[in-house]
């Protein structure tokens, strides 16, 4: 009985020193990616006027000026990003999630032709954004392959004359966009966690007579929770940094355009050296997106009925 | 008889709800087929008309080359430079940043997400919190801080740096490790540790190994990502640049300056080549999911 309970010691001594090992570097670089961030915080306070100068100390100026940025009366303001931005975040929840859930199941379910439409299917995720964006943007300008169907079809008066990337429309294609290449990556990683549930349990599901309907619902479903709620926190976790697309679709004048977004507000502002001002901003996103994020993460793990398998 | 009429009821919903299923199941499999020949039909297009004149393609997007004009993917080559680095040397500093990024990516989230999974080790919970609250700050906002820390410690613009900086561990990649390692029996270890294995052989031959599905799709998500990253190098690695800013200095010339469309698309075409053809080589991997097969 000793000997058992020193051994249980022992192992455990093992344990916690193997897991310390594998954490060691990974927690060091954690921390010190932490300092840089902390380090944010400081510069939120700072103006950065001039290269090779000290920055000087603000106070809360940044703060203020960012607030600012949300009156409504100004024609680009960041009332209409957020709007965007939460739009993005809708788009990825009720959207790109289901579909990628529900791509992932036909091809769990072994669909004809599935291995070929799910390499096809990934194609967005190996393909850069930059060039997406080029041929995507071909297809929508006022020269591009869209606006010659149009022509063909003698339709080309309904939509604008300027392409779809001017105001009004601009914000809507780059949606397209989103979901057209945004199901690509999830619908793998659902797809992987889906084959990860023991064909026992699906085949006695189907000896019972269960519709696919029902072993998705009762049983794939269930099992895969713990993804699918880590990869939607994960995935509405970057909302709030999404901007890099507009940007690759209309530059610097997104905004002008509609297609304006908090993250890209964010990578104006740095692109522009305003360091203390994006910082700021930066700072104030986080403090509204972390109990935002974490409160889905919640919901999430409530909602589903993990188990282990 | 109530029973035969309930039974009766429920035959009847069951049928009912089958035909409704099918019908969309086959509806989505439309779709979902359409979705993939998207992606296939302008791969095709980029390619056709980066092989055609510019008043070819101006004239007709759709349809083939009157002539193969193959002269585009020459003029590419001499076109495609960043501050007098040519084509090749830029091709060789992405596969660099590509190489660094491999190692990091199969080594670190590793290694955290597996002890974060399988020990309860002091400080455990406080370092999970941690780690999801640290991945909703914004990276734009570090990125002065990153570069200054980077200059003091003498790490800025080089491969060094590069690798250090990117060696984290703790993220997303150590999240979803860790949701798989906390789905895998212990069973397979606690057998292990009967026939004597210690905890690197139980890691590494039976864990790690399962892992590898989800493993390749980071590693080809990170390939493509540092192939493809524009911002990371023009910050941080001015004297080296990559192919990705090759291409945006040459589409940014075309901008300015004009040019004709096949040109650039010709060079897109050899931006996405070599992501294509790995693709194209690994694709069974990545998508197999055979790993799980050994131990189901």
């Amino acid at each position: 009985m000793k000997n058992g309970v020193s051994s249980l010691k022992r192992l455990q001594r093992r344990q916690t020193l193997f897991a310390l090992l594998l954490v060691a570097w990974p927690l060091f670089m954690f921390i010190f990616t932490q300092v840089m961030n902390a380090n944010m915080f400081v510069m939120a306070f700072h103006n950065y006027t001039r290269a090779g100068t000290d920055p000087i100390f603000v106070g809360f100026d940044n703060f203020g000026g960012v607030i600012q940025m949300f009156d409504t009366d100004m024609v680009i303001n960041q009332v209409d990003a957020t709007v965007n931005s939460l739009q993005v975040g809708a788009v990825t929840l009720f959207i790109n999630a289901p579909l990628s859930l529900l791509f992932a199941y036909l091809l769990f379910m072994k669909m004809p032709a599935y291995k070929t439409l799910r390499a096809l299917l990934y194609l967005p995720c190996i393909t850069s954004a930059v060039v997406l964006v080029l041929i995507f943007r071909n297809f929508f300008d006022y020269d591009g392959a869209l606006y010659m169907i149009y022509d063909l079809l003698g339709v080309s008066a309904k939509f604008p004359t300027n392409g779809w990337f001017v105001k009004g429309t601009a914000w809507t294609a780059i949606q397209i966009f989103n979901i057209w290449t945004g199901f690509s990556t999830n619908m793998l990683f659902f797809l992987s966690a889906m084959n990860r549930v023991s064909d026992d349990f699906v085949e006695a599901a189907q000896l019972d007579g269960a519709t696919d309907s029902q072993i998705f619902f009762k049983i794939v479903l269930p099992l895969i929770s713990p993804t699918v709620t880590t990869i939607l926190t994960i995935s509405l976790a970057s909302v709030f940094g999404w901007g890099y697309i507009s940007l690759l679709f209309i530059g610097g004048d997104a905004p002008a355009q509609g297609a304006g977004a908090l993250g890209l507000t964010m990578l104006s502002m740095a692109n522009n050296r305003n360091y203390g001002m994006g910082s700021a901003f930066g700072v104030m996103l986080t403090l509204i997106g972390a109990p935002f994020t974490l409160a889905i993460r919640a919901l999430g793990r409530k909602l589903s009925s993990a188990e282990e398998y | 008889m109530a029973r035969a009429i309930r039974k009766d009821r429920v035959k009847t919903s069951v049928t009912f709800g089958s035909v409704c299923w099918q019908i969309f199941k086959w509806t989505s499999y439309a779709f979902m087929v359409l979705c993939a020949l998207s992606f296939v039909f302008v791969f095709v297009w980029l390619v056709i008309n980066s092989l055609k004149t510019a008043s070819g393609y101006a004239s007709n997007s759709f349809a083939l080359p009157k002539e193969w004009d193959f002269q585009n993917y020459v003029l590419v080559l001499e076109q495609m430079t960043y501050k007098n680095h040519n084509l090749f040397q830029l091709l060789g500093n992405s596969l660099i940043l590509v190489a660094i990024n491999v190692v990091n990516s199969v080594t670190w989230p590793q290694f955290a997400g597996y002890a974060c999974a399988r020990f309860n080790f002091p400080g455990r919970r406080l370092i999970e919190a941690a780690v999801y609250v640290s991945m909703i700050i914004p990276i734009i906002g570090a990125t002065t801080s990153v570069m200054q820390i980077k200059m003091n410690l003498g790490l800025y613009d080089t491969f060094f740096g590069e690798f250090l900086f990117t060696a984290g561990g703790f993220g997303m990649g150590s999240i979803l490790y860790s949701t798989l390692y906390r789905g895998l029996p212990k069973a397979y270890a606690e057998a292990a540790y009967i026939d004597g294995a210690g905890e690197w052989l139980v890691f590494l031959k039976i864990y790690y190994p399962q892992s590898i599905p989800m493993m390749m799709i980071f590693v080809i998500q990170g390939v493509i990502a540092t192939w493809n990253d524009y911002v990371g190098p023009y910050l941080m690695l001015p004297s080296h640049p990559t192919l990705a800013l090759g291409l945006q200095e040459m589409q940014q010339r075309f901008v300015h300056f004009g040019g004709d469309q096949p040109i650039m698309f010709a060079g897109t075409v050899i931006v996405m080549l070599p992501v294509l053809i790995i693709y194209a080589l690994f694709a069974d991997k990545i998508m197999g999911n055979t790993a799980m097969g050994a131990l189901k």
